[in-house]
């Protein structure tokens, strides 16, 4: 009877002839946490690194410079929009969900103009005489640029319209949106934290 | 790279079909760790199910919590889902407490629902790892001199994505087929550690990290985070756990 309780006993006990004998798992593990907190402290991000000067349409990256003509005649530049929250929006008139989401991207440029927030819509490879009657149509109140060789198109490796990229202050790609339909709260979601930024 | 597909007269964004992809396999291979776990598969499913439901409703509403301003003008928009307007922190606290609540309802041990999860968890990694590769997304530093360099975003760069997928592979094999199992939960924390090491050992392979303060990466130092609260509670439960006498 002694035999068969003592066979059904259990014990608060760590196990010390395996893998997780007691003494050896801490210091292996101690040992992983201190190597990996040492790798974190030697792999720290140089200063220099903060802002990306590597140019590339992607997020992370400085955003590619370009300068096109807007319908009114005027030339804009990326570039000169340093200190200004960009979006950078790719479209045409023919694509539904470019049309779907100008009145969105209107309405939130009308509400943050004035915070430093500008869009430059390129709009690919079209009659500037469709452009503009798009234009009246929606009664769009941002610069619509033309591309009309799709060569900013093809700097910025659009493979879908629309394709937007949202540029802080800084000239940095922060965010992008390839596909839509992008909703003004969306727009604004994406801007709000890019504006506070100084 | 391939950040979108063409389908015919669509364009889908090849970044939500992974999440997709990603979602089925933690299904899939759940479901298969639960019935070797003898937790019925069902009960697996509603737990997830519950998790991601309510995770996702959370993260919207964290989300329009945080822009009230836009939502006040356009209060419908609350309902027009889109992958980039969530809040994952509060998706995910949430999402846990309703799994948590739905397993109590089921009586059925969170633990060992952890456990179904874990190498799902690895292999949906993967998946995501793979998904980047796609779109250049979470992409290296550059090296020149790298024999197996990849050509992105403008020159060769490591190929942390697929060091990832790798690793995330390997980690589903080893909890797969290899890790040991001393008590309910501990895949879990295993899978959780291996899965934070990895982040802490590739981070600094990346060219997307995050400066925190002093110029420590962000994600590493999460990481490091996690990995010692997962191994710190895999020694206290282990040491604690009932042992049979020899």
């Amino acid at each position: 009877m002694n035999k068969l309780l003592k066979a059904q006993t259990f014990k608060l006990k760590p196990r010390t002839s395996n893998l997780f004998s007691g003494a050896r798992l801490y210091a292996a593990i101690a040992l992983v946490i201190t190597l990996g907190a040492a790798w974190t402290w030697f792999n720290r991000l140089p200063e220099i690194a903060a802002t990306p000067t590597q140019a590339q349409p992607h997020t992370g990256f400085a955003a590619p410079n370009f300068s096109l003509p807007s319908l009114a005649g005027e030339t804009f530049t990326l570039a000169d929009l340093k200190g200004k929250v960009v979006l950078v929006n790719f479209w045409a008139t023919w694509c539904p969900p470019c049309r779907a989401e100008m009145p969105a991207i209107d309405a939130a440029y009308r509400a943050n103009k004035d915070a430093g927030f500008v869009v430059l819509a390129v709009d690919q490879m079209e009659n500037p005489d469709i452009v503009n009657l798009f234009r009246a149509k929606y009664n769009l109140s941002f610069p619509l640029l033309l591309d009309s060789d799709g060569a900013i198109n093809r700097q910025y490796l659009v493979s879908a319209l629309p394709t937007s990229f949202f540029v802080d202050r800084k000239g940095v790609i922060r965010d992008m949106m390839i596909g839509g339909s992008m909703s003004r709260e969306f727009i604004e979601g994406k801007i709000k934290t890019l504006l506070e930024e100084k | 790279m391939l950040p979108v597909l063409r389908l015919g007269p669509f364009t889908v964004p090849v970044a939500p079909l992974t999440w997709l992809a990603a979602f089925f396999v933690l299904q899939e291979i759940g479901e298969r760790t639960a019935k070797r776990l003898n937790l019925p598969a069902d009960v697996f499913s509603g737990a997830l199910m519950w998790t991601i439901g309510v995770g996702i409703v959370a993260a919207r509403l964290g989300y329009v919590a945080s822009y009230l301003d836009a939502f006040i003008a356009e209060p419908l928009q609350i309902v027009a889902l889109n992958f980039g307007t969530l809040d994952v922190m509060t998706g995910a606290l949430f999402g846990v407490i309703a799994g948590i609540a739905y397993l109590q309802r089921k009586k059925v041990s969170l633990r060992l629902f952890a456990d179904a999860l874990s190498p799902a968890l690895a292999l949906a990694m993967a998946v995501l790892s793979f998904g980047n590769l796609l779109t250049g997304d979470a992409f290296g530093v550059p090296a020149q001199n790298l024999p197996w360099a990849i050509f992105l975003w403008g020159e060769l760069r490591q190929p942390v994505q697929v060091y990832e997928l790798a690793a995330y592979l390997a980690i589903f094999a080893f909890v797969w087929f290899r890790a040991p199992r001393p008590y309910d939960g501990a895949h879990f924390l295993i899978t959780i550690a291996l899965l934070a090491g990895v982040r802490v050992l590739l981070e600094p392979l990346r060219g997307d990290s995050v400066a925190w303060v002093m110029g420590l990466r962000e994600a590493q130092v999460i990481a490091l985070v996690l990995m010692s609260i997962a191994l710190g509670i895999f020694m206290t439960i282990f040491h604690r756990s009932p042992k049979p006498m020899a």
